[in-house]
């Protein structure tokens, strides 16, 4: 605890942890998906908003939906164990 | 419960609210809410030391350093008062994006992010320790306690006047709800948690605000169709960064450019992006210096480009809204306040999910801010002034139980402040009064350590106490009798803004002669106690063979041409 820049130690622990980005992708996908849902149901029942026409919530939804799933299946879990599995199968050279 | 009470208190709306939420909006900020605290539950498991808690195992890339030091900066401010700033003064708002920020991240990555990551320190106190010794860390220490505190105080006040004036929430229930959230997230998973949270409020901010620009821009016809319908609608030049800046009458904030480049970003940005620990600390957190240095660098970049989110729908609601926008203290019956441009471009704009999404990126950056104010609050109280004066000898599982207890007691002192705030005139000039006490000192105090060898431990100390009292004292004056207000800023014309950008400019200039005044007639440190703390005996360094563009360098140059292309654009 001393802040002493002979004595102290930095501690690194490089945990093995989710990345932030999944958990980013898993929250904007979900969201994408509820947007995309009142996107598509504007299409009968027009928000009371400027620009309506523009169907901005589906657009919004398709983007985030893209967006989100992207990132989490880019930084899931399985797909980082899997690839460390490869990376261990492959013969040492 | 949480979540039962928050749908129980939408239903509790009154009837002056400015946007109403349907059933998609709700699952998006409750989805907010879960993900938030479910972050702080999986992150427990991983805070288990006091490196851990207090500084994230120092173990974060230089991407999530850096966009977690931008959102940490993403609080209530940048979000509401910077957008009313815009409908009120125009573009001129956005000198506190560009010029206030480029240069002093900059400067942060490249010159003064190996002293604090080479001295291995915790804090930008615990740096002061090491450089001038224990009085000047806690004088330091203390006054950033304070300002954190009230800092995140005027959060909450926001976010809770916020979710009154435009959700029609009950203020009380906004505060709590969203302190009790902060609370236990960062005291699961301490820095850990909050940088977590930062990065994904981060892309929320961006995401659930982006609406407002593109929409918006669509009606206006364009930036030509935007320029012709400002002018339209209002008197004066609120179109152009430097053109009007010549004299205090000529624009609209009643500033002279002297006051923006000396005072604003010449002292006040390099005080704040450069020894606010709010921020510092999450650039200490990275995993090796050339990340911590590239951390605010890569910050600035987006640092840049917040004005398309926060100064352009300000702009927009000059341009398009059907009706006049007054300030706070002039709002009466059927008028909306400067403050509320925000939330009425999100209405104007926005159907349900959007909605949803756009108000959930308000919760985000007023947590966020919240959050960062809390964990550095929580890191200083605990490292620089109950370590060093209370208990010194305790073990690190102590500390790390002292860190929770801080983070729980620093949230209830922001509840505290956040009532004594709504007795303020404006969140904004509050915000500036305490930046220009506390930060413009610091900021000196500190860049005098890391440059010049010579500057004692009692200059140090004495230049630091005397900008602060000075800063102090001269807001006390102008408060008191608003006449003096010419002298601090030097013209008849100026307007309360210009007071700040001045107050900081002579409270840096008086720690500066004050430090090197004293420093000249007392001991230095010998020069062994200097290594890793000063220029020319730093012995860490990150240039290694990288290829070009991951360097620090690389990307500030990058950096520097964006910021001039953009001034010679709006020039």
């Amino acid at each position: 605890m001393e802040d002493n820049n002979s004595t102290l130690h930095v501690h690194r622990a490089h945990h093995e942890m989710l990345p932030v980005w999944f958990f980013i992708g898993c929250l904007l996908l979900f969201y994408g998906l509820v947007i995309l849902f009142v996107g598509i149901r504007e299409f009968h029942h027009p928000p009371a908003v400027v620009l309506a026409g523009y169907h901005a919530s589906l657009w919004g939804g398709i983007f985030l939906t893209v967006f989100g799933g992207g990132f989490t299946i880019h930084f899931s879990p399985r797909r980082k164990r899997k690839e460390n599995q490869g990376a261990s199968d492959q013969p040492k050279r | 419960m949480i979540l039962a009470n928050m749908v129980a208190a939408v239903e509790l709306q009154s009837t002056g609210r400015l946007i109403s939420l349907s059933a998609p909006d709700l699952i998006i900020i409750v989805a907010y809410f879960a993900m938030v605290l479910g972050i702080g539950f999986y992150l427990k498991r991983y805070a288990t030391t006091s490196d851990d808690f207090f500084m994230a195992g120092r173990d974060m890339t230089a991407w999530v350093a850096g966009l977690s030091f931008l959102s940490a900066n993403l609080g209530a401010l940048e979000l509401m008062g910077w957008a009313a700033a815009a409908y009120q003064y125009g573009i001129l708002a956005t000198h506190f994006y560009w010029i206030a920020a480029f240069p002093s991240m900059v400067f942060l990555g490249l010159v003064m992010m190996p002293f604090y990551y080479a001295s291995n320190t915790h804090s930008v106190p615990g740096y002061l320790q090491l450089r001038y010794g224990e009085a000047t860390r806690t004088l330091s220490g203390i006054s950033f306690a304070v300002m954190t505190v009230l800092m995140s105080g005027i959060n909450m006040y926001a976010m809770a006047l916020v979710m009154q004036l435009v959700l029609g929430w009950n203020f009380h229930f906004s505060i709590w709800v969203s302190s009790l959230t902060v609370a236990i997230y960062v005291t699961l998973g301490g820095l850990y948690s909050a940088i977590f949270n930062e990065v994904l409020q981060f892309f929320l901010i961006w995401f659930g605000a982006l609406s407002i620009p593109i929409l918006g821009m669509i009606e206006a016809g364009g930036w030509n169709g935007l320029v012709a319908k400002i002018h339209e609608r209002v008197q004066g030049d609120y179109v152009h960064l430097w053109a009007p800046m010549s004299t205090f009458s000529g624009n609209p904030m009643g500033v002279h450019w002297t006051g923006i480049v000396f005072g604003l970003g010449g002292v006040i940005a390099f005080g704040y992006w450069t020894t606010d620990f709010l921020v510092v600390q999450r650039a200490m957190a990275a995993k090796d210096l050339r990340s911590a240095r590239l951390a605010p660098i890569i910050a600035s970049y987006f640092k840049m480009l917040v004005p398309a989110i926060v100064i352009l729908p300000g702009l927009l609601g000059i341009a398009v809204l059907p009706f006049k926008l007054v300030p706070a203290n002039t709002v009466g019956m059927g008028l909306h306040s400067y403050n509320e441009v925000l939330p009425l471009m999100l209405a104007r704009y926005c159907g349900p999910g959007l909605l949803g999404l756009g108000v959930t990126a308000l919760i985000a950056g007023f947590m966020s801010g919240m959050a960062g104010n809390v964990s550095a609050f929580a890191t200083v109280w605990t490292y620089d002034i109950y370590q060093p004066h209370i208990y010194k000898h305790g073990s690190d599982k102590h500390y790390l139980l002292v860190g929770r207890w801080c983070t729980i007691l620093g949230v209830i002192a922001s509840i505290g402040t956040a009532y004594l705030v709504t007795h303020f005139r404006s969140i904004m000039d509050y915000m500036q009064a305490l930046v220009s006490f506390f930060i413009a000192p610091l900021g000196a105090t500190v860049i005098i350590g890391m440059l010049w060898k010579r500057a004692t431990p009692k200059g140090g100390f004495w230049g630091l106490l005397a900008g602060t009292l000075s800063s102090v004292g001269m807001y006390a004056v102008v408060t008191i009798h608003p006449d003096a207000l010419r002298y601090v800023a030097l013209s008849a014309q100026a307007k309360p803004i210009a007071d700040d950008l001045y107050r900081a400019l002579w409270s840096c200039i008086i720690c500066i002669v004050v430090t090197v005044g004293v420093s000249l007639f007392t001991e230095p440190k010998p020069i062994a106690e200097l290594k890793n703390l000063v220029m020319g005996h730093l012995s860490a360094t990150d240039e290694e063979a990288v290829p070009l563009y991951k360097r620090p360098i690389f990307w500030a140059v990058g950096v520097a041409v964006l910021f001039a292309t953009l001034q010679i654009v709006f020039w």
